[in-house]
């Protein structure tokens, strides 16, 4: 099952690095380019050398499978890790050609099954061991899938079987991430077991400890007694702490790729990169955003510094005032939540005769947005006056104000007033009528009357 | 529709109008739909676009509106012709920055120029004072009562969301639904408390409604602890209480007006 999170892991899918070693079922490993690594190569030739000091068909197909287990281990080992697994080598190998020169026998080994992703089959039961290790990390070495001492005793028949024992010991006793239903089993068990006749080998003193997330760490030594032997031999190896794995781990449940640890396990979505503004999307995601920082305290702005000109008589009647005014913050756009208006209040309604007959609500509100810092007023007296003319003065109160959620409760704020709106008949002199209408020493006037 | 308007009239500064002639400002209007409900609300973008390399300032009257002038052709063919906004009162001033090639719009309220109470195709002229006129076909649609309270239902969300000078001007496009549909709303958003000091705007949509239940959300409002609610209140009904044939009507409002229980 793929999963969204793929693309970003960086693991790649097991190759099939199958190895095969007699009894083995033989599976082709990746091809590794000739000539790569020059002192891998000179292992490679010295081991072929030593292989084919005797070489019987058995042997030989022991020591091929060796050499492309070997090949196939320094082709996945970390560059960090081949040093010590070519030390590993030429160490085993090293006590191997003394024990087989003492014993008149050649000797090599095989670094048996190893690699990443490996398909084990016991031969003795049948039973396949899948690795599902996951190969997280290209080119890395998870583990080392075992060890074997090829001996080469002198009787041909008994050493295949020997290799072939020794490579199924080699092949259970995998410190392999993965074997059977993916635990690490990095068990000391498997290296104390025993194989069976005709040979056997023990294998003590090995200590494997699985480092969760880690893998195998292989330390210790290992003392192996060879049964069935022209002559039974103690032969003991000594081993360095091999590898620290890093690709040893459970399994995920419902991935087999990947392991269980593995934030995609348990996060398919988001293998665990969850948006730490909003868990309910990836941190890719490009709605994943910060919020947006948390709004200024408002401003408790309310106009001031209020200003009325003088009135001014523009004609027909009409008186013209321009005002206008500030910010208490300096910034007229502060002044956004507030509310700036004119409430005038009449005596009564509607106007008295020989006013026209106009009935203004009372009061009259007229309410606008402060930001502009600029209004006029104009008071006019629209309609037709009244005849016959008589003399009448009407008195409207007037005032300007504000209102900000911030100031007095969010209540009215006069600015400016009460002014006084007088508007009035009267006669000449020369017995014609005229209207006035005042206000704030300003006034205008239809003079006469028609 | 675009036309070219007066540069006169529409220069706002003296020193600007020289730099304007050259290209005077593109006015435009443009209804926001093709047909309205009656008593729907009928706004119109005005827009002005500035061609020229810098930037003009135009003049658009009090409250940015003073100076647009409509002329209505109704459904009948009666012309109603030069209708303006009336002028007393304070307003802010209309002046309006645009810069090089920007575009100025704005939305006006058809209403406050012309109640359009009929059903019908209206022909609508509409210009900057002094300016050539554009064409508008507003269509109004026979009553409906579903759509209206769509409309009304729309209205009072948008109000009660709003803030500062937009819900005053969403308050007095709802003023303009003169009709009975609108009444529980205007309740409904009298007693949220979500208003600022936009109520007066309501309140005279119930005295244009003028029905009992109009009344009665007025005489409700007399309890208000806003006054200038309270007051308009007892002024509309003072009007309404002398205009109503409504003989029931009239003493429920002077029962109410006298504070009687």
């Amino acid at each position: 099952m793929e999963t969204s999170c793929l693309p970003r892991t960086p693991r790649i899918p097991c190759p099939n690095s199958r190895i095969s070693v007699p009894g083995f079922p033989r599976i082709p490993g990746p091809r590794i380019p000739a000539g790569r690594d020059t002192e891998r190569a000179d292992m490679l030739r010295g081991l072929k050398a030593e292989s084919n000091e005797r070489g019987d068909a058995a042997t030989v197909a022991g020591r091929v499978a060796a050499r492309k287990a070997l090949r196939t281990l320094l082709a996945q080992a970390p560059p960090e890790n081949r040093a010590s697994l070519l030390e590993y080598v030429e160490e085993r190998a090293a006590l191997l050609r003394l024990h087989a020169r003492r014993e008149g026998a050649v000797a090599s080994f095989a670094p048996l099954a190893a690699g990443r992703g490996n398909a084990l089959v016991k031969p003795s039961t049948g039973e396949v061991r899948r690795e599902g290790c996951s190969c997280r990390y290209p080119g890395q070495l998870l583990n080392v899938g075992g060890y074997s001492d090829v001996l080469d005793a002198g009787g041909g028949t008994a050493q295949a079987r020997s290799a072939s024992k020794v490579g199924e010991l080699a092949a259970t006793a995998t410190c392999a991430c993965g074997v059977g239903n993916y635990v690490p089993t990095c068990n000391p068990e498997f290296f104390t077991t025993t194989s069976s006749s005709p040979s056997s080998a023990t294998i003590m003193g090995v200590s494997a400890t699985y480092l969760a997330g880690l893998g195998c760490a292989i330390s210790g030594s290992q003392t192996a007694t060879l049964v069935n032997m022209p002559r039974e031999e103690l032969v003991a190896a000594r081993f360095k702490p091999l590898f620290i794995g890093n690709g040893c781990c459970s399994a995920c449940a419902w991935n087999p790729y990947i392991c269980a640890y593995d934030p995609c396990c348990d996060d398919p979505v988001c293998c665990g990169n969850r948006c730490l503004y909003n868990p309910n999307i990836c941190s890719n995601d490009p709605a994943c955003l910060p919020p947006p920082p948390p709004p200024p305290p408002p401003v408790c702005a309310h106009p001031s510094s209020f200003q009325l000109s003088q009135g001014t008589d523009i004609g027909g009647g009409t008186l013209h005032f321009d005002f206008g005014w500030g910010s208490s913050t300096g910034n007229l756009a502060d002044l956004s939540s507030c509310t700036m208006g004119e409430r005038v209040d009449y005596p009564f309604t509607p106007l008295p005769p020989p006013l026209p007959e106009v009935s203004p609500n009372n009061p009259t509100v007229i309410n606008w947005t402060p930001t502009g810092g600029v209004a006029f007023d104009n008071h006019s007296t629209p309609g037709t006056f009244r005849t016959p003319y008589s003399d009448v003065t009407f008195t409207a109160t007037q005032i300007y104000r504000y209102a900000c959620p911030c100031v007095n409760g969010g209540n009215w704020v006069t600015i400016a007033g009460p002014f006084y709106i007088t508007r009035s008949v009267s006669q000449n002199p020369n017995g014609s009528w005229k209207f006035t209408i005042t206000e704030n020493q300003g006034s205008a006037s239809i003079n006469p009357l028609p | 529709m675009r036309t070219t308007a007066s540069t006169a009239l529409i220069c706002w500064a003296l020193a600007s109008c020289p730099d304007s002639v050259a290209g005077a400002p593109l006015t435009a209007f443009r209804a926001a739909k093709e047909s309205f409900a009656l008593y729907e609300p009928i706004f119109v973008e005005v827009s002005v676009e500035n061609s020229e390399g810098r930037e003009i300032r135009v003049d658009l009257g009090k409250n940015r509106k003073g100076h647009l002038v409509f002329d209505v052709i109704s459904p009948d063919g009666s012309q109603h012709d030069d209708l303006r906004l009336p002028d007393p009162g304070a307003g802010s001033t209309g002046g309006v920055a645009v810069a090089p090639g920007e575009t100025y719009r704005q939305q006006v309220l058809l209403n406050e120029w012309f109640p359009f109470r009929e059903p019908g195709t209206y022909r609508v002229f509409a210009r900057v004072d002094g300016g050539s006129p554009s064409t508008l076909l507003i269509r109004i649609e026979p009553r409906d009562d579903k759509a209206l309270h769509v409309v009304c239902s729309d209205l009072v969300q948008r109000i009660l969301q709003a803030k500062g000078h937009e819900q005053l001007e969403l308050a007095r496009a709802f003023s303009y639904i003169e009709d009975p549909v609108a009444v529980p709303y205007v309740a409904r958003m009298l007693s949220a408390d979500a208003l600022f000091h936009s109520q007066y705007l309501l309140l005279v949509s119930l005295e244009r409604i003028g029905t009992p239940a109009a009344a009665e959300v007025l005489i409700s409002t007399l309890k208000s602890k806003d006054e200038d609610s309270r007051d308009l209140a007892r002024d509309a009904l003072s009007r309404l209480a002398g205009q109503t044939s409504n003989e029931a009507l009239r003493d429920r409002i002077r029962s109410a007006l006298r504070g009687d229980p």
